[in-house]
C-alpha cells in the first residue's frame, strides 16, 4: 500500500546521509595544501634569486633553468589543488541542493501519506464511503508517484554532478603525473602506482562476502561481474563516455599511454572479461620498420565483446619501439607526436550491414583527432560479437608511412586469409588507407 | 672573495627552503557524499585523486630535499683558494639539479 512512500523515504535518505561538511573539509584541505605549495615556491624563488646573483655566464645556467622548472611544477601543483577544491565545492553545493529538495519531497510525502491514512481511518470510523475512499486512495498515490519521479530526477541530477566532478578529479591525474615527473618514471614504477589501487578495489570487494571469498580464491571472473568493481577498473583505465555516439572511448592520458603495449596485456583479456578477435594470428603481428630511423611500428586491431558479454566494440592501436630500445621483447610504446594516426573506426553487423557506431577520433587531445588508440565500446549485452565487422580509415603523416602500413596489412591479410581483411589505398593528399575486417 | 658571499647566500636560501614545512594534504578517506548510485564511483575517483596528489606532494618534498642536499654539499666542497672554485660550484649545481626528477 505504501511502497511509493517507502521508496521516497529510501531515496531521500540516500541523499540526506551525505555530509556537506566533509566536502567542505576536502576543499579546505586542498586550499591549505595549495598555500603551503605557494610558500615552497616562494622559497624556491629566493634560492633562484641568490643563485642568479652569483651567476655571470657559463656554469649555473642549467641550474637556473632547473629551478625555473621546479617553480613551474609548484605553480601547476597549486593550480591543480585549487581546481580540485572547486570540484569538491561543486559537489558540496549539489549535495546541499539535493538534500534540500529531498527534505521537501519527503515532507510532502509524509503529508500525503497522513492524508491517505486519514481516508481509510475515516472509512473505518463510518465516514465517507468505499467508492470515495478508493478514488482518494488512487489520487493520493498518483500524487505520490509524481513526488517520487521528481525526487528521482533530483537524485539523477546529483549523480550526474558526482560523475562529472569525479571524472574531472580523476582525469587531471595524468597531467599531475606528467608534471611530477612521469616522463622519468619507468613502467615498473607506474605499475606500482596502479597496484596501489588494489586496496580500493579490495574495499569494494570486502563489502560483499561473496566477492570476498572470490578474492581469496583468485576468482577474478566473479569479482569483475560486480558492477562497482568493474566500474572502478574501467574508470581507472581511463575510459570515458561519448554521449553523442553512445560508446566509451579512452583519452590520450590513460594509464596505457604511459605503459605502452606489451603482449602480456593481451593475456589480461580474460581479467577484464573481454573475448576478442585480434590481429596477432599465430603470434604474427602487423609490424614494420622504418629503414631511415630503424624505428619499429606495430598496428593492432581488436573487435568483440567486453565486460563479460555486457558490451561490444573495437580498437585500433598504433605503437612504436625505438631502434635502440632496451625494453623487453614485445614491448612497444604508445605512438606519440607525428607518429600518431587519425582513425575513423566503424563497428557494424556483418550480416545486416547495420552500423552500430563510428568513432571519428574521439578521445584524442585537442582537435587534431590524432591518437595512438582509437577505442569504441558500447554497453549492450544483446549483440553477438561473432557478427561484428570493423572498418576504418587511417590517416598518417605521409605517403611513405601510409605505404609501409598498407604493405604490412596486405602481407598479413594474405598470410591469414581466415582474417578476411581487405585493405585499400584511399588518397595521397591526405595520405589515407582504409580496411574492412570481416573475420 | 665576492663569490664566497654568493655561496653563503645561496646556502642560506637553501637552508631556509629546507626548513620550510613540506606541503601535505590533511585529509584521508573519501568524503561521505551519500548513498546514491554514483557514490561508490565517486569514492573510487577520490581515492585515485588522493593517491596521485599525495604522490605529487611527496615528489615535491623529495625534490626540495635533493636541492638542499646538492647545494649543501657543493657549498661544503667550495674552496675559495682555488681559482676554479666558482666554476666547480656552479657546475656541481648544474649537474646536481639536472639529476633531480621534475
Amino acid at each position: 500500500m505504501t511502497a511509493v512512500f517507502d521508496k521516497i523515504r529510501e531515496l531521500a535518505g540516500k541523499v540526506e546521509s551525505g555530509s556537506t561538511t566533509e566536502l567542505d573539509d576536502r576543499a579546505r584541505a586542498c586550499r591549505a595544501a595549495k598555500e603551503s605549495v605557494k610558500d615552497a615556491k616562494a622559497l624556491l624563488e629566493s634560492v633562484r634569486a641568490q643563485l642568479s646573483e652569483g651567476w655571470h655566464g657559463g656554469a649555473g645556467e642549467s641550474a637556473l633553468a632547473s629551478l625555473d622548472a621546479f617553480k613551474k611544477n609548484r605553480e601547476d601543483q597549486a593550480e591543480d589543488l585549487e581546481e580540485s577544491a572547486k570540484s569538491f565545492e561543486v559537489v558540496r553545493d549539489a549535495l546541499a541542493r539535493a538534500q534540500s529538495d529531498a527534505r521537501s519531497k519527503r515532507e510532502d510525502a509524509e503529508k500525503l501519506q497522513a492524508k491517505l491514512d486519514n481516508v481509510w481511518k475515516d472509512l473505518s470510523n463510518g465516514k465517507g464511503n468505499m467508492v470515495f475512499a478508493w478514488a482518494q486512495d488512487k489520487i493520493i498515490k498518483a500524487e505520490g508517484l509524481v513526488l517520487l519521479a521528481d525526487l528521482q530526477r533530483v537524485v539523477t541530477t546529483y549523480d550526474a554532478v558526482l560523475l562529472t566532478e569525479g571524472l574531472k578529479l580523476r582525469n587531471r591525474t595524468g597531467q599531475v603525473w606528467e608534471l611530477a615527473g612521469s616522463e622519468k618514471r619507468n613502467p615498473a614504477e607506474i605499475a606500482a602506482i596502479i597496484l596501489r589501487e588494489i586496496p580500493g578495489i579490495a574495499a569494494l570487494v570486502a563489502k560483499n562476502p561473496k566477492l570476498d571469498l572470490a578474492l581469496l580464491k583468485g576468482d577474478w571472473d566473479t569479482i569483475m561481474r560486480d558492477p562497482e568493481v568493474a566500474q572502478k577498473i574501467y574508470d581507472y583505465f581511463g575510459f570515458k563516455y561519448v554521449e553523442g555516439g553512445d560508446f566509451y572511448t579512452t583519452g590520450e592520458h590513460s594509464v596505457q599511454s604511459y605503459l605502452g603495449w606489451h603482449d602480456i596485456y593481451d593475456k589480461m583479456e580474460k581479467l577484464i572479461g573481454a573475448d576478442l578477435d585480434r590481429t596477432s594470428a599465430q603470434g604474427d603481428n602487423m609490424e614494420f620498420t622504418d629503414p631511415k630511423t630503424g624505428k619499429q611500428y606495430r598496428l593492432e586491431l581488436w573487435k568483440g565483446s567486453y565486460g563479460f558479454g555486457g558490451a561490444f566494440g573495437g580498437e585500433v592501436g598504433f605503437y612504436t619501439r625505438d631502434a635502440q630500445s632496451q625494453d623487453p621483447s614485445g614491448y612497444f610504446s604508445a605512438a606519440q607526436g607525428d607518429d600518431q594516426i587519425k582513425v575513423t573506426q566503424q563497428i557494424y553487423d556483418k550480416q545486416s550491414g547495420k552500423v552500430y557506431f563510428t568513432n571519428d577520433g574521439q578521445g584524442a587531445d585537442g582537435t587534431d583527432k590524432r591518437h595512438f588508440w582509437n577505442l569504441a565500446i558500447r554497453s549492450d549485452p544483446g549483440v553477438h560479437p561473432e557478427q561484428l565487422g570493423q572498418r576504418a580509415t587511417i590517416e598518417v603523416r605521409d605517403t611513405d608511412m601510409r605505404d609501409r602500413i598498407y604493405h604490412e596489412m596486405t602481407r598479413y591479410a594474405a598470410a591469414h586469409p581466415e582474417e578476411n581483411l581487405t585493405v585499400t589505398k584511399v588518397s595521397d593528399h591526405p595520405p589515407v588507407l582504409s580496411y574492412d575486417w570481416k573475420k | 672573495m665576492g663569490f664566497e658571499v654568493d655561496v653563503e647566500n645561496i646556502s642560506n636560501a637553501a637552508a631556509k627552503l629546507g626548513r620550510g614545512t613540506p606541503p601535505v594534504l590533511s585529509v584521508q578517506g573519501a568524503p561521505n557524499v551519500g548513498g546514491t548510485d554514483r557514490a561508490g564511483g565517486f569514492a573510487g575517483d577520490y581515492e585515485v585523486w588522493l593517491l596521485t596528489r599525495q604522490e605529487d606532494l611527496d615528489a615535491a618534498r623529495q625534490q626540495v630535499d635533493s636541492l638542499v642536499e646538492t647545494i649543501g654539499s657543493a657549498a661544503k666542497s667550495y674552496d675559495g683558494s682555488d681559482a676554479e672554485a666558482r666554476g666547480v660550484f656552479l657546475k656541481a649545481l648544474d649537474s646536481g639539479f639536472g639529476r633531480i626528477d621534475r
